[in-house]
């Protein structure tokens, strides 16, 4: 008889300790993996049929969570074009808040003391809302509301600031953004596929940073989705943090391609403690020999999905 | 006028321009209805059909089944099928059917017990939409539109301009005063040039997306007529069936795979009421291996990311949800623990549902109200109409045995609206 997974609380502390760096990632995979076979439904027969990674479309039809605790909360995707919407309950988010804040902090250093302003919605069903809210440990003022955009506050500021922004927001209201303050930075999230083209960091970064006048070398991006817990940080290329294993697959077979080589972007992400771990995107992308990240869009022909998405929907209706 | 340029190579020289579009839908609107009988429409059909069967036209339209996504076999079958039935009686009985008599158009007819004679009147323009999934479609478009006498561009799907073009070049060569009254064009749909198209025609047909199907009806303005064929899904239905289950899985598994499951007509689940000695797993075993003997006839064709991406998701979800996910070489069975209608993903895949009595299956059916196209129905012969009231009460327009879904009857009603009727206005001729 097998002996009964460590409790949540138990293994929230183990991967917490992962996160604070005080214990090597591997020796929470094991526990992690009794827990979720345990206690998320029907986690172990998938696993059985030799796929690791829950499909992050499954999360529109199945909201995957433990069952030892009842969810306090819930993450809604986005939307889609398609209209139903991933749901990612939570018990707690203690890991998903240390572990954002911490790599952060180590991704963008002093940049990471500078309060906020977010081209975001608030949203109790937003993760991005969450993070920025409640996780990275800054003041965060929210630019967008359910009534429309903003913008005055972030025009009376002359100390320098962190301008945070989805993809498609950045695009479609950047003729309205004051220049920043000196010593800003400005960090976007979030794809453009799907919505009338699709541009690239560096093409966004160019036209962004002249408009903001700032430098492009203050320009960064951020990438996660509703699924996971973790994010990467970086510019062209994403650095995940050291709980967070990025693989890149075929994307027909699911075989791992070389180092360097596009495919689809597999996550092992152990701050994922009450939900899934083990996430299959439709997002394409190079993981190179040094483990970042090079994101190169949706797998062709898949579902355009995303924060830029509510954006969107927001300012189209305004 | 000569409204199209064909290359040797059979590609079609140019963009569809305003210009262009302009001038095709401004000759179609003043050429006036077919000017023949319906006799000699049959006839020139049949034989432009007859042509299609023996010779050229079916092999270059073969030469493109990969880039429609079909294997060369799948898109002959489903080809010459719809070539059978196109047949001179055929389609004079489609007339007969749809609009009360073989010659509505030339001689007003009075009909016994009614007081005043009535003649047929063909659309001034017909605008048909097509969707690219079902490509024998481009034919069907072309055929009925001229039964109902009437001119008719064809736009066709971006992913399958093929069929109808190949079509229209062989009525240009074999009934030229047919071909007069026709036009198809492709074009990427939702620009300017579906604004254009629909204001010009006095009626529109269009298959396709619901998404797709809203934004054309949002374009148009009356007087004109919308019709649409939209997103629709069909299933089957086993309750203890007479015929023999290798039988039955071998129909089954060729409806599935029509077409590569993707028109409306292709079954997406199948219930199973389960009974002694038949269970929805016995079925699911059954059918994966006829999908197998399928599949060595019309080959699978090869999935793409995207294709990949859809098939992984389904796999996925019925087996966190509890199912048992069957594999093959020729498709996918999915077989599930509750009677919940499950949309397949494509690609050959079958989710097999199994359900305990007739009312737990018609309750599932009830969610789709509206959204069902075909149900397939293999029972013993007692039990057919028993079937046939309580899926007529959920608003399913057509019933038929497995084996036949993808192969409609062709004098019949299409997702239950007639076929050519919906088109034609009436001159009444009163008593004098």
């Amino acid at each position: 008889m097998s002996p009964l997974p460590l409790s949540l609380r138990q293994l929230e502390s183990l991967v917490l300790s992962v996160i604070e760096g005080d214990t090597p990632p591997l020796e929470a995979v094991g526990p992690l993996t009794e827990y979720q076979r345990h206690w998320i439904p029907g986690l172990d027969a998938f696993w059985a049929s030799g796929v690791r990674g829950v499909p992050t479309d499954v999360f529109r039809r199945l909201p995957l969570h433990t069952g030892e605790h009842p969810p306090t909360r819930e993450f809604l995707t986005s939307g889609t074009t398609h209209g139903a919407r991933g749901r990612s309950p939570r018990v707690s988010t203690l890991c998903y808040d240390r572990g954002a804040q911490l790599h952060f902090r180590a991704c963008l250093g002093s940049l990471s003391a500078l309060p906020i302003f977010a081209l975001v919605e608030p949203s109790p069903t937003s993760s991005l809302a969450h993070m920025l809210q409640d996780s990275l440990g800054v003041p965060c003022t929210f630019l967008l509301s359910s009534q429309g955009y903003h913008l005055s506050a972030l025009g009376a500021q002359t100390s320098p600031l962190l301008l945070f922004s989805t993809s498609f927001a950045l695009d479609a209201l950047l003729p309205e953004l004051p220049p920043l303050p000196a010593g800003s930075a400005l960090i976007f999230t979030g794809g453009m596929k799907g919505r009338g083209g699709e541009l690239s960091f560096s093409q966004l970064a160019a036209r962004a940073a002249g408009h903001l006048e700032i430098p492009e070398s203050m320009v960064f991006q951020e990438y996660s989705m509703t699924e996971l817990s973790s994010q990467l940080w970086g510019r062209d290329l994403l650095t995940p943090p050291g709980w967070l294993e990025v693989s890149a697959r075929d994307p027909i077979s699911l075989e791992p391609v070389p180092a360097g080589t596009p495919g689809v972007l597999l996550f092992h992400d152990l701050a994922n403690v009450d939900v899934p771990f083990a996430i299959q995107t439709a997002d394409m992308g190079r993981v190179l020999p040094d483990g970042s990240v090079q994101l190169l869009g949706r797998t062709p022909g898949a579902t355009p999905r995303g924060c830029s998405l509510a954006a969107q929907e927001l300012l189209g209706s305004t | 006028m000569k409204l199209f340029q064909m290359s040797p190579a059979g590609d079609w020289e140019g963009a569809v321009t305003p210009e262009r579009l302009g001038e095709t839908l401004e000759f179609l609107r003043g050429a006036g209805g077919v000017p023949l009988s319906t006799l000699q429409v049959a006839e020139r059909l049949a034989r432009v059909v007859r042509a299609w069967e023996s010779a050229e036209y079916l092999g270059e339209a073969l030469g493109h089944a990969e880039e429609l996504g079909t294997s060369r076999e799948m898109l002959e079958w489903g080809l010459r099928d719809l070539l059978s039935r196109l047949t001179e009686r055929g389609l004079i009985a489609l007339v007969e059917a749809e609009l009360g008599s073989v010659e509505p158009f030339q001689h007003p007819r009075s009909r016994e017990l009614y007081p005043c004679a009535r003649g047929a009147v063909p659309p001034q323009l017909l605008v048909q939409v097509l969707a690219g999934t079902v490509p024998p479609v481009g034919i069907e478009a072309i055929v009925l539109a001229l039964l109902a006498r009437a001119p008719v561009l064809v736009k066709t799907a971006s992913d399958e301009p093929v069929v109808a073009k190949l079509f229209l070049r062989s009525l240009r060569e074999l009934a030229p005063e047919l071909a007069e009254r026709v036009a198809v064009l492709t074009w990427d749909g939702g620009g300017p040039l579906d604004e254009q198209a629909v204001g010009a025609a006095s009626d529109v047909c269009a298959y396709g997306g619901n998404h797709a199907i809203n934004r054309l009806l949002g374009l148009v303005r009356y007087p004109t007529r919308f019709f649409a064929y939209g997103h629709r899904v069909s299933t089957a239905i086993l309750e203890h069936p007479q015929r023999a289950v290798r039988d039955v899985a071998r129909d089954l598994a060729l409806d599935v795979a029509a077409f590569e499951q993707r028109g409306c007509m292709s079954p997406h689940c199948l219930y199973v009421l389960e009974e002694e000695g038949s269970d929805a797993q016995m079925w699911a075993e059954a059918i994966l291996q006829a999908l197998d003997h399928t599949g060595a006839r019309f080959p699978r064709p090869r999935l793409d990311a995207d294709g990949a991406r859809r098939l992984r998701e389904a796999e996925a979800l019925a087996i966190l949800q509890g199912g048992r996910v069957l594999q093959g070489e020729g498709g996918t069975v999915a077989v599930h623990r509750d009677a919940t209608f499950r949309p397949s993903p494509g690609d050959r895949f079958l989710h097999v549902v199994p359900v305990s009595s007739r009312e737990e299956c018609v309750a599932s059916l009830a969610a789709l109200r509206g959204a069902l196209s075909t149900v397939g129905l293999e029972c013993r012969p007692p039990a057919l109409w028993e079937w046939t009231h309580f899926i007529q009460r959920v608003g399913v327009p057509r019933i038929t045995r497995v084996g036949r879904m993808q192969r409609p009857l062709w004098v019949r009603d299409h997702d239950g609206r007639p076929r050519i009727a919906d088109w034609v206005r009436w001159t009444n001729l009163e008593p004098f």
